[in-house]
Protein backbone atom coordinates (compact mmCIF):
# COMPACT_ATOMS: atom_id res chain seq x y z
CA UNK A 1 0.00 0.00 0.00
CA UNK A 2 2.86 2.13 1.03
CA UNK A 3 4.10 2.19 -2.84
CA UNK A 4 0.75 2.70 -4.34
CA UNK A 5 0.09 5.88 -2.06
CA UNK A 6 3.68 7.08 -2.79
CA UNK A 7 2.95 6.58 -6.36
CA UNK A 8 -0.07 8.66 -6.22
CA UNK A 9 2.25 11.31 -4.47
CA UNK A 10 4.89 11.42 -7.24
CA UNK A 11 1.85 11.45 -9.78
CA UNK A 12 0.61 14.48 -8.06
CA UNK A 13 4.09 16.19 -7.50
CA UNK A 14 4.68 15.85 -10.71
CA UNK A 15 1.08 17.19 -11.99
CA UNK A 16 2.05 20.52 -9.70
CA UNK A 17 5.36 21.30 -11.08
CA UNK A 18 4.50 20.89 -14.99
CA UNK A 19 1.44 23.30 -13.79
CA UNK A 20 3.96 25.93 -12.91
CA UNK A 21 6.49 25.24 -15.54
CA UNK A 22 3.51 26.27 -17.98
CA UNK A 23 2.64 29.12 -15.58
CA UNK A 24 6.13 30.14 -15.76
CA UNK A 25 6.25 30.02 -19.63
CA UNK A 26 3.16 32.57 -19.71
CA UNK A 27 0.80 29.53 -20.16
CA UNK A 28 -3.09 30.12 -18.92
CA UNK A 29 -5.22 27.24 -17.35
CA UNK A 30 -8.23 26.96 -18.83
CA UNK A 31 -10.87 24.49 -17.77
CA UNK A 32 -12.80 22.49 -20.53
CA UNK A 33 -15.87 20.79 -20.09
CA UNK A 34 -15.49 16.47 -19.50
CA UNK A 35 -19.34 16.02 -21.36
CA UNK A 36 -18.42 17.99 -24.79
CA UNK A 37 -20.87 18.26 -28.27
CA UNK A 38 -23.19 15.52 -26.97
CA UNK A 39 -20.41 13.00 -25.93
CA UNK A 40 -17.54 12.74 -23.58
CA UNK A 41 -14.57 14.56 -23.81
CA UNK A 42 -11.65 13.00 -26.00
CA UNK A 43 -9.38 15.87 -26.78
CA UNK A 44 -9.49 19.45 -25.18
CA UNK A 45 -7.72 20.99 -27.74
CA UNK A 46 -11.07 21.75 -29.95
CA UNK A 47 -12.74 23.21 -26.45
CA UNK A 48 -9.72 25.56 -25.61
CA UNK A 49 -9.55 26.80 -29.11
CA UNK A 50 -13.74 27.14 -28.50
CA UNK A 51 -12.72 29.59 -25.74
CA UNK A 52 -10.30 31.03 -27.88
CA UNK A 53 -13.07 31.62 -30.48
CA UNK A 54 -15.51 32.99 -27.95
CA UNK A 55 -13.39 36.44 -27.95
CA UNK A 56 -13.63 39.16 -30.90
CA UNK A 57 -11.15 38.03 -33.44
CA UNK A 58 -9.64 41.96 -32.92
CA UNK A 59 -9.46 41.35 -29.26
CA UNK A 60 -7.38 38.04 -29.70
CA UNK A 61 -3.99 37.47 -28.10
CA UNK A 62 -0.85 36.80 -30.89
CA UNK A 63 0.59 34.37 -29.61
CA UNK A 64 -2.15 32.90 -27.09
CA UNK A 65 -0.80 30.55 -24.63
CA UNK A 66 -3.08 28.18 -22.86
CA UNK A 67 -3.23 24.98 -21.19
CA UNK A 68 -5.89 22.56 -19.59
CA UNK A 69 -5.88 19.84 -16.89
CA UNK A 70 -8.31 17.02 -16.40
CA UNK A 71 -9.05 13.11 -17.71
CA UNK A 72 -10.02 12.27 -21.41
CA UNK A 73 -12.02 9.36 -21.66
CA UNK A 74 -10.10 6.90 -24.07
CA UNK A 75 -13.07 5.60 -27.25
CA UNK A 76 -14.26 1.93 -26.85
CA UNK A 77 -11.85 0.93 -23.86
CA UNK A 78 -14.32 2.67 -20.82
CA UNK A 79 -11.05 4.25 -20.00
CA UNK A 80 -10.05 7.67 -18.95
CA UNK A 81 -6.23 8.67 -19.07
CA UNK A 82 -5.26 12.05 -17.32
CA UNK A 83 -3.70 14.61 -19.47
CA UNK A 84 -2.24 17.84 -19.46
CA UNK A 85 -2.86 19.57 -22.96
CA UNK A 86 -0.97 22.55 -24.05
CA UNK A 87 -1.53 24.76 -27.03
CA UNK A 88 0.51 27.69 -28.55
CA UNK A 89 -2.33 29.63 -30.35
CA UNK A 90 -0.90 31.78 -33.19
CA UNK A 91 1.81 31.30 -36.25
CA UNK A 92 3.75 28.41 -36.09
CA UNK A 93 7.85 28.80 -37.30
CA UNK A 94 10.87 27.42 -36.34
CA UNK A 95 11.40 29.34 -33.47
CA UNK A 96 7.76 28.60 -32.39
CA UNK A 97 8.58 25.26 -32.85
CA UNK A 98 12.10 25.31 -30.66
CA UNK A 99 10.08 27.13 -27.98
CA UNK A 100 7.30 24.15 -27.56
CA UNK A 101 9.70 21.25 -27.78
CA UNK A 102 11.99 22.98 -25.17
CA UNK A 103 9.09 23.46 -22.74
CA UNK A 104 8.27 20.07 -24.04
CA UNK A 105 11.92 18.59 -22.50
CA UNK A 106 11.53 20.65 -19.39
CA UNK A 107 8.06 18.44 -19.21
CA UNK A 108 9.90 15.31 -19.57
CA UNK A 109 12.81 16.61 -17.33
CA UNK A 110 10.12 17.07 -14.62
CA UNK A 111 9.03 12.88 -14.85
CA UNK A 112 12.92 12.49 -14.48
CA UNK A 113 13.28 14.51 -11.49
CA UNK A 114 10.07 12.25 -9.89
CA UNK A 115 11.66 9.00 -11.00
CA UNK A 116 9.04 8.31 -13.36
CA UNK A 117 11.29 8.53 -16.14
CA UNK A 118 14.80 6.72 -15.31
CA UNK A 119 16.03 5.92 -19.24
CA UNK A 120 15.99 8.68 -22.02
CA UNK A 121 12.07 8.33 -23.45
CA UNK A 122 11.59 8.27 -27.37
CA UNK A 123 10.48 10.27 -29.67
CA UNK A 124 9.29 9.59 -32.99
CA UNK A 125 8.74 12.98 -35.16
CA UNK A 126 7.26 12.66 -38.56
CA UNK A 127 5.60 15.22 -40.43
CA UNK A 128 2.65 16.32 -42.81
CA UNK A 129 3.64 18.65 -44.73
CA UNK A 130 6.57 16.75 -45.81
CA UNK A 131 4.27 13.83 -46.83
CA UNK A 132 2.48 16.35 -48.90
CA UNK A 133 5.54 17.97 -50.12
CA UNK A 134 7.16 14.10 -51.40
CA UNK A 135 3.72 13.54 -52.71
CA UNK A 136 4.04 16.40 -55.09
CA UNK A 137 7.68 15.93 -56.31
CA UNK A 138 6.56 12.11 -56.95
CA UNK A 139 3.68 13.89 -59.57
CA UNK A 140 1.03 12.15 -57.09
CA UNK A 141 -2.49 13.49 -57.13
CA UNK A 142 -3.39 15.48 -53.70
CA UNK A 143 -6.34 13.34 -53.08
CA UNK A 144 -4.06 10.07 -53.31
CA UNK A 145 -1.71 12.40 -50.76
CA UNK A 146 -4.64 13.17 -48.34
CA UNK A 147 -5.94 9.31 -48.82
CA UNK A 148 -2.91 8.25 -47.45
CA UNK A 149 -2.53 10.60 -44.70
CA UNK A 150 -5.85 9.71 -43.93
CA UNK A 151 -5.11 6.04 -43.82
CA UNK A 152 -2.46 6.25 -41.51
CA UNK A 153 -4.01 8.57 -39.33
CA UNK A 154 -6.45 5.51 -39.07
CA UNK A 155 -3.42 2.86 -37.83
CA UNK A 156 -3.37 1.39 -40.68
CA UNK A 157 -0.05 1.55 -42.11
CA UNK A 158 -0.32 -1.36 -44.89
CA UNK A 159 -0.26 -0.37 -48.43
CA UNK A 160 -3.23 0.85 -50.45
CA UNK A 161 -4.39 -0.94 -53.37
CA UNK A 162 -3.60 1.19 -55.89
CA UNK A 163 -0.74 3.16 -53.67
CA UNK A 164 2.63 2.52 -55.06
CA UNK A 165 3.14 5.00 -53.01
CA UNK A 166 5.14 5.67 -51.02
CA UNK A 167 7.94 5.80 -53.73
CA UNK A 168 10.26 2.29 -53.08
CA UNK A 169 13.28 4.32 -52.67
CA UNK A 170 12.21 5.87 -49.84
CA UNK A 171 9.48 3.55 -48.06
CA UNK A 172 12.52 2.64 -45.23
CA UNK A 173 11.92 5.99 -44.21
CA UNK A 174 8.17 5.84 -43.58
CA UNK A 175 9.39 3.81 -40.24
CA UNK A 176 11.39 5.00 -37.29
CA UNK A 177 14.65 5.94 -38.31
CA UNK A 178 17.60 6.95 -36.93
CA UNK A 179 18.20 11.00 -37.22
CA UNK A 180 21.10 10.96 -38.80
CA UNK A 181 20.24 8.37 -41.50
CA UNK A 182 16.70 9.84 -41.75
CA UNK A 183 17.96 13.65 -42.56
CA UNK A 184 21.09 11.67 -45.19
CA UNK A 185 18.67 10.49 -47.13
CA UNK A 186 15.22 12.19 -46.84
CA UNK A 187 16.47 15.50 -46.39
CA UNK A 188 18.17 16.41 -49.82
CA UNK A 189 14.96 15.30 -51.95
CA UNK A 190 12.95 17.27 -49.62
CA UNK A 191 15.63 20.12 -49.26
CA UNK A 192 15.39 20.25 -45.94
CA UNK A 193 18.35 19.67 -43.14
CA UNK A 194 18.35 18.74 -39.37
CA UNK A 195 16.90 20.74 -37.14
CA UNK A 196 18.79 21.66 -33.67
CA UNK A 197 16.17 20.42 -31.53
CA UNK A 198 17.28 20.69 -28.22
CA UNK A 199 15.67 17.12 -26.48
CA UNK A 200 17.42 15.94 -24.08
CA UNK A 201 15.37 13.82 -22.08
CA UNK A 202 14.40 11.63 -25.31
CA UNK A 203 16.79 9.78 -28.01
CA UNK A 204 14.98 11.10 -31.48
CA UNK A 205 13.94 9.00 -34.56
CA UNK A 206 11.91 10.37 -37.48
CA UNK A 207 8.80 8.70 -39.33
CA UNK A 208 7.04 9.69 -42.40
CA UNK A 209 4.09 7.62 -41.50
CA UNK A 210 4.25 9.45 -38.23
CA UNK A 211 0.83 11.64 -38.88
CA UNK A 212 -0.87 12.36 -35.74
CA UNK A 213 -4.04 10.68 -34.94
CA UNK A 214 -5.85 13.50 -35.81
CA UNK A 215 -7.09 15.21 -38.77
CA UNK A 216 -6.01 18.67 -37.63
CA UNK A 217 -2.51 18.35 -38.16
CA UNK A 218 -0.32 20.36 -40.81
CA UNK A 219 3.34 20.03 -39.93
CA UNK A 220 5.62 18.74 -37.50
CA UNK A 221 3.96 15.88 -35.66
CA UNK A 222 5.43 13.81 -32.64
CA UNK A 223 4.86 11.56 -30.08
CA UNK A 224 7.08 10.46 -27.63
CA UNK A 225 7.21 6.89 -25.77
CA UNK A 226 8.28 5.43 -22.20
CA UNK A 227 11.68 3.89 -23.27
CA UNK A 228 10.73 0.29 -21.78
CA UNK A 229 6.85 -0.27 -21.79
CA UNK A 230 6.29 1.48 -24.80
CA UNK A 231 3.40 3.61 -23.27
CA UNK A 232 3.16 6.77 -25.24
CA UNK A 233 3.76 9.64 -22.53
CA UNK A 234 3.00 12.57 -25.04
CA UNK A 235 1.73 13.56 -28.55
CA UNK A 236 1.33 16.18 -30.60
CA UNK A 237 2.27 18.94 -33.46
CA UNK A 238 1.44 21.59 -35.64
CA UNK A 239 -2.47 22.20 -36.45
CA UNK A 240 -4.70 24.28 -38.22
CA UNK A 241 -8.37 24.05 -37.03
CA UNK A 242 -11.66 26.01 -37.82
CA UNK A 243 -13.65 26.42 -34.38
CA UNK A 244 -16.89 28.34 -34.89
CA UNK A 245 -16.44 29.54 -38.16
CA UNK A 246 -12.59 31.04 -36.55
CA UNK A 247 -9.39 29.61 -38.54
CA UNK A 248 -6.81 28.72 -35.73
CA UNK A 249 -3.04 27.46 -36.69
CA UNK A 250 -0.86 26.88 -33.59
CA UNK A 251 1.30 23.77 -32.40
CA UNK A 252 0.35 21.66 -29.10
CA UNK A 253 0.91 18.66 -26.95
CA UNK A 254 -0.63 16.55 -24.59
CA UNK A 255 1.23 14.90 -21.86
CA UNK A 256 -0.95 11.40 -20.66
CA UNK A 257 -0.24 10.55 -17.07
CA UNK A 258 -1.43 6.86 -17.76
CA UNK A 259 -0.60 3.99 -15.15
CA UNK A 260 1.01 1.93 -17.97
CA UNK A 261 3.67 0.05 -18.00
CA UNK A 262 4.88 0.79 -14.06
CA UNK A 263 5.68 4.36 -15.36
CA UNK A 264 3.32 6.26 -13.30
CA UNK B 1 12.21 -14.32 -29.69
CA UNK B 2 10.49 -11.91 -26.83
CA UNK B 3 7.16 -11.15 -28.53
CA UNK B 4 4.02 -12.43 -27.84
CA UNK B 5 1.19 -12.44 -30.39
CA UNK B 6 -2.73 -12.64 -29.24
CA UNK B 7 -4.57 -14.64 -32.29
CA UNK B 8 -8.53 -15.53 -32.73
CA UNK B 9 -9.76 -18.69 -31.92
CA UNK B 10 -11.28 -20.49 -35.24
CA UNK B 11 -10.32 -19.96 -38.31
CA UNK B 12 -7.78 -17.35 -38.28
CA UNK B 13 -5.67 -19.70 -35.76
CA UNK B 14 -5.81 -22.49 -38.55
CA UNK B 15 -4.55 -20.75 -40.84
CA UNK B 16 -1.29 -19.88 -39.62
CA UNK B 17 0.63 -22.86 -39.58
CA UNK B 18 1.91 -22.86 -42.84
CA UNK B 19 3.29 -18.77 -42.35
CA UNK B 20 4.84 -20.05 -38.97
CA UNK B 21 6.48 -23.08 -41.16
CA UNK B 22 7.85 -20.51 -43.63
CA UNK B 23 9.04 -17.94 -41.09
CA UNK B 24 11.15 -21.41 -39.77
CA UNK B 25 9.19 -21.36 -36.39
CA UNK B 26 7.11 -23.82 -34.82
CA UNK B 27 3.38 -23.31 -34.34
CA UNK B 28 2.96 -24.38 -30.85
CA UNK B 29 0.14 -27.35 -30.35
CA UNK B 30 -2.44 -24.95 -29.49
CA UNK B 31 -5.38 -27.54 -31.10
CA UNK B 32 -4.18 -30.20 -28.95
CA UNK B 33 -4.13 -28.16 -25.33
CA UNK B 34 -6.89 -26.40 -23.53
CA UNK B 35 -3.89 -24.16 -22.57
CA UNK B 36 -3.99 -20.65 -23.78
CA UNK B 37 -1.00 -18.73 -22.97
CA UNK B 38 2.38 -20.34 -24.93
CA UNK B 39 5.35 -18.39 -23.80
CA UNK B 40 7.93 -16.99 -26.23
CA UNK B 41 10.92 -19.58 -27.09
CA UNK B 42 13.60 -19.72 -29.12
CA UNK B 43 11.13 -21.93 -31.71
CA UNK B 44 7.93 -19.22 -32.14
CA UNK B 45 6.79 -16.46 -30.76
CA UNK B 46 4.89 -16.45 -27.72
CA UNK B 47 1.17 -16.95 -28.63
CA UNK B 48 -2.39 -16.14 -26.40
CA UNK B 49 -5.89 -17.26 -27.71
CA UNK B 50 -8.00 -15.12 -27.30
CA UNK B 51 -11.89 -14.27 -29.06
CA UNK B 52 -10.92 -11.99 -31.85
CA UNK B 53 -12.64 -8.92 -30.18
CA UNK B 54 -10.32 -9.12 -27.38
CA UNK B 55 -7.43 -9.05 -29.47
CA UNK B 56 -7.16 -5.23 -29.91
CA UNK B 57 -7.90 -4.27 -26.29
CA UNK B 58 -5.14 -6.71 -25.56
CA UNK B 59 -2.29 -5.47 -27.91
CA UNK B 60 -3.12 -1.71 -26.89
CA UNK B 61 -3.14 -2.31 -23.38
CA UNK B 62 0.73 -3.79 -24.23
CA UNK B 63 -0.11 -6.92 -22.58
CA UNK B 64 0.68 -8.33 -25.63
CA UNK B 65 2.97 -6.74 -28.75
CA UNK B 66 1.31 -8.08 -31.76
CA UNK B 67 -2.17 -9.40 -32.69
CA UNK B 68 -3.49 -11.47 -35.06
CA UNK B 69 -7.05 -10.27 -36.11
CA UNK B 70 -9.52 -10.19 -39.08
CA UNK B 71 -10.11 -6.79 -40.78
CA UNK B 72 -14.18 -7.40 -39.95
CA UNK B 73 -13.07 -7.15 -35.98
CA UNK B 74 -10.71 -4.17 -36.87
CA UNK B 75 -13.64 -2.35 -38.69
CA UNK B 76 -15.85 -2.33 -35.44
CA UNK B 77 -13.06 -1.51 -33.47
CA UNK B 78 -11.51 1.27 -34.49
CA UNK B 79 -9.64 4.21 -32.62
CA UNK B 80 -7.60 1.96 -30.67
CA UNK B 81 -4.85 3.27 -30.79
CA UNK B 82 -2.85 -0.22 -32.50
CA UNK B 83 -1.40 0.02 -35.92
CA UNK B 84 -2.34 -2.34 -38.68
CA UNK B 85 1.35 -3.71 -40.33
CA UNK B 86 0.61 -6.44 -42.54
CA UNK B 87 -2.09 -8.11 -44.46
CA UNK B 88 -1.19 -11.92 -43.76
CA UNK B 89 -3.54 -12.59 -46.67
CA UNK B 90 -4.92 -15.60 -44.68
CA UNK B 91 -8.94 -16.33 -43.38
CA UNK B 92 -10.03 -14.39 -46.51
CA UNK B 93 -13.95 -13.99 -46.45
CA UNK B 94 -16.64 -11.30 -47.34
CA UNK B 95 -18.67 -8.95 -45.43
CA UNK B 96 -21.72 -9.15 -47.70
CA UNK B 97 -25.58 -7.85 -47.50
CA UNK B 98 -28.04 -10.67 -47.83
CA UNK B 99 -31.74 -11.17 -48.03
CA UNK B 100 -34.38 -13.57 -50.15
CA UNK B 101 -34.06 -11.89 -53.18
CA UNK B 102 -31.01 -10.28 -55.21
CA UNK B 103 -32.53 -7.08 -54.70
CA UNK B 104 -31.54 -4.06 -52.93
CA UNK B 105 -33.66 -3.46 -50.41
CA UNK B 106 -36.67 -0.46 -51.10
CA UNK B 107 -37.26 2.52 -48.34
CA UNK B 108 -36.34 1.93 -44.59
CA UNK B 109 -34.70 -0.92 -44.01
CA UNK B 110 -34.29 -3.14 -40.76
CA UNK B 111 -31.28 -5.53 -40.89
CA UNK B 112 -29.57 -7.42 -38.16
CA UNK B 113 -26.18 -8.49 -37.89
CA UNK B 114 -22.93 -8.70 -35.46
CA UNK B 115 -21.48 -5.64 -37.28
CA UNK B 116 -23.01 -3.09 -36.57
CA UNK B 117 -21.13 0.01 -37.10
CA UNK B 118 -20.28 -1.48 -40.44
CA UNK B 119 -23.40 -1.80 -41.16
CA UNK B 120 -24.33 2.04 -40.20
CA UNK B 121 -21.11 2.79 -41.95
CA UNK B 122 -21.98 1.18 -45.47
CA UNK B 123 -25.66 2.33 -45.32
CA UNK B 124 -24.77 5.99 -44.76
CA UNK B 125 -22.84 6.05 -47.55
CA UNK B 126 -26.00 5.15 -49.58
CA UNK B 127 -27.71 7.45 -47.83
CA UNK B 128 -30.52 4.86 -46.93
CA UNK B 129 -32.56 5.04 -43.91
CA UNK B 130 -31.38 1.58 -41.94
CA UNK B 131 -32.54 0.07 -38.32
CA UNK B 132 -29.83 -2.09 -37.07
CA UNK B 133 -30.88 -5.42 -35.22
CA UNK B 134 -27.47 -6.14 -33.16
CA UNK B 135 -27.49 -9.72 -32.65
CA UNK B 136 -24.15 -11.95 -31.30
CA UNK B 137 -24.66 -15.09 -33.50
CA UNK B 138 -26.79 -17.36 -35.80
CA UNK B 139 -28.01 -14.06 -38.04
CA UNK B 140 -28.75 -15.93 -40.70
CA UNK B 141 -31.85 -16.98 -38.93
CA UNK B 142 -32.99 -13.80 -38.40
CA UNK B 143 -35.20 -13.63 -41.82
CA UNK B 144 -36.72 -17.12 -41.75
CA UNK B 145 -38.10 -15.97 -38.22
CA UNK B 146 -39.42 -12.65 -39.57
CA UNK B 147 -36.72 -10.43 -36.64
CA UNK B 148 -35.19 -8.68 -40.12
CA UNK B 149 -35.58 -8.92 -43.71
CA UNK B 150 -31.83 -8.65 -44.28
CA UNK B 151 -28.83 -9.29 -42.78
CA UNK B 152 -25.26 -8.34 -42.88
CA UNK B 153 -23.11 -11.27 -42.10
CA UNK B 154 -19.57 -12.86 -43.17
CA UNK B 155 -19.31 -15.02 -45.76
CA UNK B 156 -16.50 -17.36 -46.86
CA UNK B 157 -17.72 -19.87 -49.25
CA UNK B 158 -21.59 -18.96 -49.38
CA UNK B 159 -22.91 -22.23 -48.00
CA UNK B 160 -24.73 -21.14 -44.95
CA UNK B 161 -26.59 -18.63 -46.54
CA UNK B 162 -27.67 -21.32 -49.35
CA UNK B 163 -28.89 -23.33 -46.38
CA UNK B 164 -31.08 -20.59 -45.24
CA UNK B 165 -32.19 -19.52 -48.33
CA UNK B 166 -30.34 -16.36 -48.83
CA UNK B 167 -28.46 -14.36 -51.53
CA UNK B 168 -25.82 -12.15 -51.17
CA UNK B 169 -26.60 -8.87 -52.48
CA UNK B 170 -23.70 -6.85 -52.22
CA UNK B 171 -20.16 -7.21 -50.73
CA UNK B 172 -19.28 -4.51 -48.21
CA UNK B 173 -15.68 -5.25 -48.12
CA UNK B 174 -13.56 -8.29 -48.29
CA UNK B 175 -11.35 -9.11 -44.73
CA UNK B 176 -8.46 -11.31 -44.20
CA UNK B 177 -6.41 -11.48 -41.01
CA UNK B 178 -4.20 -8.93 -40.36
CA UNK B 179 -0.86 -8.40 -38.42
CA UNK B 180 -1.64 -5.39 -35.65
CA UNK B 181 0.98 -3.93 -33.00
CA UNK B 182 0.89 -1.67 -30.51
CA UNK B 183 1.93 1.61 -31.97
CA UNK B 184 4.66 2.08 -29.12
CA UNK B 185 6.35 -1.00 -29.17
CA UNK B 186 6.39 -0.49 -33.26
CA UNK B 187 7.99 2.84 -33.05
CA UNK B 188 10.15 1.95 -30.06
CA UNK B 189 11.43 -1.62 -30.62
CA UNK B 190 13.53 -2.52 -33.51
CA UNK B 191 13.09 -6.14 -32.87
CA UNK B 192 9.09 -5.41 -33.90
CA UNK B 193 9.89 -4.60 -36.86
CA UNK B 194 11.71 -7.25 -37.87
CA UNK B 195 9.17 -9.37 -36.65
CA UNK B 196 6.76 -8.05 -39.47
CA UNK B 197 9.63 -8.31 -41.96
CA UNK B 198 9.62 -12.05 -41.28
CA UNK B 199 6.07 -12.51 -41.63
CA UNK B 200 5.94 -10.49 -44.81
CA UNK B 201 8.32 -12.85 -46.88
CA UNK B 202 6.94 -15.85 -45.10
CA UNK B 203 3.19 -14.65 -46.54
CA UNK B 204 4.84 -13.94 -49.57
CA UNK B 205 6.48 -17.54 -49.64
CA UNK B 206 2.92 -19.09 -49.12
CA UNK B 207 1.57 -16.78 -51.88
CA UNK B 208 3.86 -18.17 -54.59
CA UNK B 209 3.27 -21.73 -53.44
CA UNK B 210 -0.09 -20.70 -54.31
CA UNK B 211 0.47 -19.16 -57.62
CA UNK B 212 -1.06 -15.52 -56.61
CA UNK B 213 -2.19 -12.98 -54.01
CA UNK B 214 -4.52 -13.75 -51.53
CA UNK B 215 -7.86 -13.27 -50.91
CA UNK B 216 -8.72 -9.88 -51.12
CA UNK B 217 -5.23 -9.32 -50.02
CA UNK B 218 -4.22 -5.04 -50.63
CA UNK B 219 -0.60 -4.67 -51.88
Amino acid sequence: MIAFLDRQKRRYEAFAEIGQQLLKAGFVPIATAPWQDGGLRTDHTPRLLGVAASFPADNQLDPLKLFSLGPVYVPETSRWTETIDVEWVGSVGDTVEGEVLRLLDRILGVLVSEDMLTDPAVMVMGNVGWVRQLGEISGLDSGLVDRHITHWQSGDLTELPDGNWPPKALRDYFRPTEETAFFSRVGPVLGVSRKDIAVSHARMLWDLSMVGRHPYYTGLVFSVYHPKSGAELLSGGEFALTVQGRRFTGMGFVLRLADQGGSF
Amino acid sequence: MDMTIAISKGRVRESLEPLWQNAGWQFPRVSDSRRLLFPPSDLSPGIVVVRGSDVPTLVESGAVEFGIVGRDILAEQPDHGILEVLDLGVSGCRLVLAGRENRWPEGPVRVATKYPRSTREFFRQYQHPVEILPLSGSVELAPSIGLAPYIVDLVATGATLRAHNLVEIRTIYHSTARLVVNAGVWRTQSASRKLVAQLASSRDIAEAKEGGVGVGRRG
